[in-house]
């Protein structure tokens, strides 16, 4: 059976007259890299600083480790929100070792972690040098670091890669990948679908507060179909709405068949329709694709 | 080490490593002992300067003209039978003699002097403050004429080194009246500017900046609000406890060194004492009324988007806070009139008049008790309100809060 490192069960919360979170439950295992998704105002900031005790739920339980979370915990976490800061004018190794002692490092052991860090990242030249003398992309790693110093177990990141260049996006998720090789639970929230089927187990997707996805990646991807048609072509792509709906750019398309009809079918009518058809695949849908249905429904 | 150590480390170390910190705790003290030291020099500057004018003008005459007949010229007779003033019978022929610079002052007595007539000093220009080096000797050659006609019995009398003793009482109680009293609330007067002006706002700066760089959402998921909070409170506690004791220890120095010639007149440094329970109040309003404006700034800074905008918010509770010291000489005046009693129980002003009503003994023990309880009601009311506005606008970035939606939020 499966550890359970984070719990929610029939979390509820409401700013004023407004239900942000109704009636949310799921699991993350220990051990797993979980994705959670929604839309910007679908409430997943709010179910995570509920999670960590920042916020107080309405109704429900929001359990880490079978328990409330409290900060006496925070050695075994790392948290990175999604509007994130630095106090400017320290310099970069008073903030690490600060925050290495406040997750319950020794002041000396603070700091060889953090200039070890820092050579990780290859800006060690920078641990005396005030923040408000780095550039963004240092920033976003000394950021990174506060919330890795002490090895979590357990990591809750809110939109990671949000402001990331490409080379700190993929350096970040080699990171994630390593640190969940080490041992660690990671639990992140992202727009980037590709990231998601790149590095998550599985995923949860929320929708005004709901529950709408939920289970390992590829399981959700299965229960929206197995038989999505891409094609490259040329030519004018034939309407037909009661064999398929379709998405179509610049001569590349995906076609979701009618219920009932075989990928064949289509396939043969659009080659009598006279459509050139270069290349063509039938597969699941991207998560991407997943996601838009999901929020426009 | 607790988060709350670790979180005072940083906030006292952040204040006292900054250089602006060392310029405003030494810059005061040492800009007022420069100013003092500076107008010392120049007085005796003034008086060695009129000391060397009398020096060279020794052998000349005073010129006298006395029509008020107050003027006794047996005072003028030196013990070696020489005479040092010559009475003339002109006043333009005085004149003369000192615009010719034959002599160097000649004093007009006129008539109608009693009535209120000035003396008319002439004499030889020595410089904006030479000029009146024989101002003070004309009115006492008048004492001293008007001494020698008196018989010897009332010269003694008159000549007696004469003091006062005050005692004042209130109802049975007897109040001391010495100036000696006011060293303490001036001291905790001193440590309560101190911790309003510097340690307040420090403290404001602090809970701003982690809300307008937006540190404050990782600082809470690693330590709970009231650990931040009393960390800050205490840091900044500490940096103030480190500004009394370096002004403590430069006044110990001055006083040390210039001993003999800074204690003001009529106080006895060695008179001073007071009681314990008297230190212990004044420890305790001390520390209430601070702990009141503490919350006041956590809560602005929570509230407030901008430390820019929290500090021109936060001026209103500044002001309110220190008002009593615009009273001061009505406080001290009248201890127990109608403001005192009035600022005695209002929040914010609370602390600082009970301090000086405290020091000055006209506070009953009913009021002792009441003003107590009264401060420590305020005290929770701004904790709560502090934790509160914390909570519901510390992770409120970039907006202000409502304070409609705030209360909204409390009743619920």
């Amino acid at each position: 059976m499966k550890n359970e490192i984070i719990t929610i069960k029939n979390f509820s919360k409401s700013f004023g007259d407004k239900k942000v979170i109704d009636n949310l439950s799921f699991s993350v295992y220990s051990g797993e890299i979980f994705a959670f998704l929604g839309a910007n105002g679908s409430g997943k900031t709010t179910t995570i600083r509920c999670l960590l005790d920042i916020y107080k739920p309405d109704e429900g339980e929001l359990l880490i480790n079978n328990q409330r979370y409290s900060t006496d915990q925070s050695n075994i976490l790392g948290y990175l929100p999604e509007e994130r800061g630095l106090y400017l004018n320290s310099t970069v190794i008073e903030i690490l070792t600060y925050f290495g002692e406040l997750k319950g490092l020794s002041a000396k052991e603070a700091k060889i972690q953090g200039l070890k860090y820092l050579s990780r990242v290859e800006i060690a030249d920078k641990a005396n040098v005030k923040v408000n003398k780095l550039s963004s992309g240092q920033q976003q790693k000394i950021q990174l670091g506060i919330t890795l110093i002490n090895r979590p177990k357990l990591l809750i990141l809110d939109e990671p890669t949000k402001g990331l260049d490409p080379v700190n996006r993929n350096f970040l998720m080699e990171m994630l990948l390593e640190l969940n090789k080490e041992g660690s639970t990671i639990l992140f929230s992202t727009h980037q679908m590709e990231e998601v089927e790149k590095i998550a187990d599985r995923l949860a997707m929320i929708k005004d507060g709901n529950l709408k996805l939920y289970g390992e990646v590829n399981e959700v991807k299965e229960k929206f179909g197995n038989n999505v048609i891409r094609i490259n072509y040329k030519g004018k792509l034939p309407e037909n709405t009661e064999l398929y709906t379709y998405k179509s750019e610049n001569y590349y398309a995906e076609l979701v068949p009618q219920e009932g009809i075989k990928p064949t079918d289509i396939i043969k009518y659009l080659a009598d329709a006279g459509l050139e058809i270069h290349k063509f695949e039938v597969g699941s849908p991207s998560l991407n694709e997943i996601f838009i249905k999901v929020s426009n429904e | 080490m607790s988060k709350t150590t670790i979180i005072v480390k940083r906030e006292y170390f952040k204040v006292v490593k900054k250089p602006t910190f060392w310029v405003a705790t030494l810059l005061l003290p040492l800009f007022i002992v420069i100013i003092s030291l500076v107008s010392g020099f120049s007085a005796q500057q003034a008086e060695d300067t009129n000391k060397r004018n009398l020096e060279a003008e020794k052998g000349s005459q005073v010129l006298i003209l006395d029509e008020s007949n107050l003027i006794n010229p047996k005072i003028f007779i030196n013990p070696n039978g020489t005479v040092s003033a010559r009475f003339i019978a002109n006043k333009d022929e005085g004149i003369q003699e000192i615009k010719d610079a034959k002599e160097p002052v000649f004093v007009y007595y006129p008539k109608d002097l009693v009535q209120g007539a000035k003396i008319e000093i002439y004499v030889t220009d020595k410089g904006l403050f030479g000029n009146s080096r024989y101002d003070s000797y004309a009115i006492d050659w008048i004492n001293q004429s008007i001494i020698t006609n008196l018989p010897a019995d009332l010269q003694v009398a008159y000549k007696a080194q004469l003091t006062t003793e005050t005692r004042a009482f209130s109802g049975e109680k007897e109040i001391d009246t010495s100036p000696t009293k006011l060293i303490l609330p001036a001291a905790f007067a001193l440590i309560y500017i101190i911790l309003t002006s510097f340690a307040t706002s420090y403290l404001l700066m602090s809970v701003s900046e982690e809300k307008e760089n937006r540190v404050m959402e990782i600082v809470l998921s690693n330590v709970k609000p009231r650990e931040l909070i009393t960390g800050k409170i205490l840091g900044q506690v500490g940096v103030v406890i480190t500004q009394v004791l370096i002004l403590g220890i430069l006044s110990a120095l001055v006083v040390f060194v210039f001993k003999d010639t800074l204690t003001p007149v009529g106080l006895n440094i060695g008179a001073i004492s007071f009681s314990f329970e008297q230190i212990l109040l004044s420890i305790f309003y001390t520390i209430l009324s601070f702990f009141i404006l503490a919350c006041v700034m956590v809560g602005v800074g929570a509230a407030m988007p901008t430390y820019k905008e929290a500090q021109s918010f936060s001026t209103v509770f500044v002001m309110v806070s220190i008002m009593p010291f615009y009273f001061v000489s009505i406080l001290i005046a009248e201890p127990s009139g109608i403001i005192a009693q009035v600022l005695s129980y209002f929040p914010l002003s609370s602390g600082i008049v009970l301090l000086f009503r405290n020091a000055l003994g006209v506070l009953s023990p009913l009021e002792i008790i009441v003003s107590s309880i009264l401060l420590v009601i305020y005290a929770y009311i701004a904790l709560y309100l502090a934790f509160k506005l914390f909570e519901f606008g510390s992770l409120e970035y970039g907006r202000k809060i409502s304070f409609k939606d705030f209360f909204k939020s409390i009743r619920r």
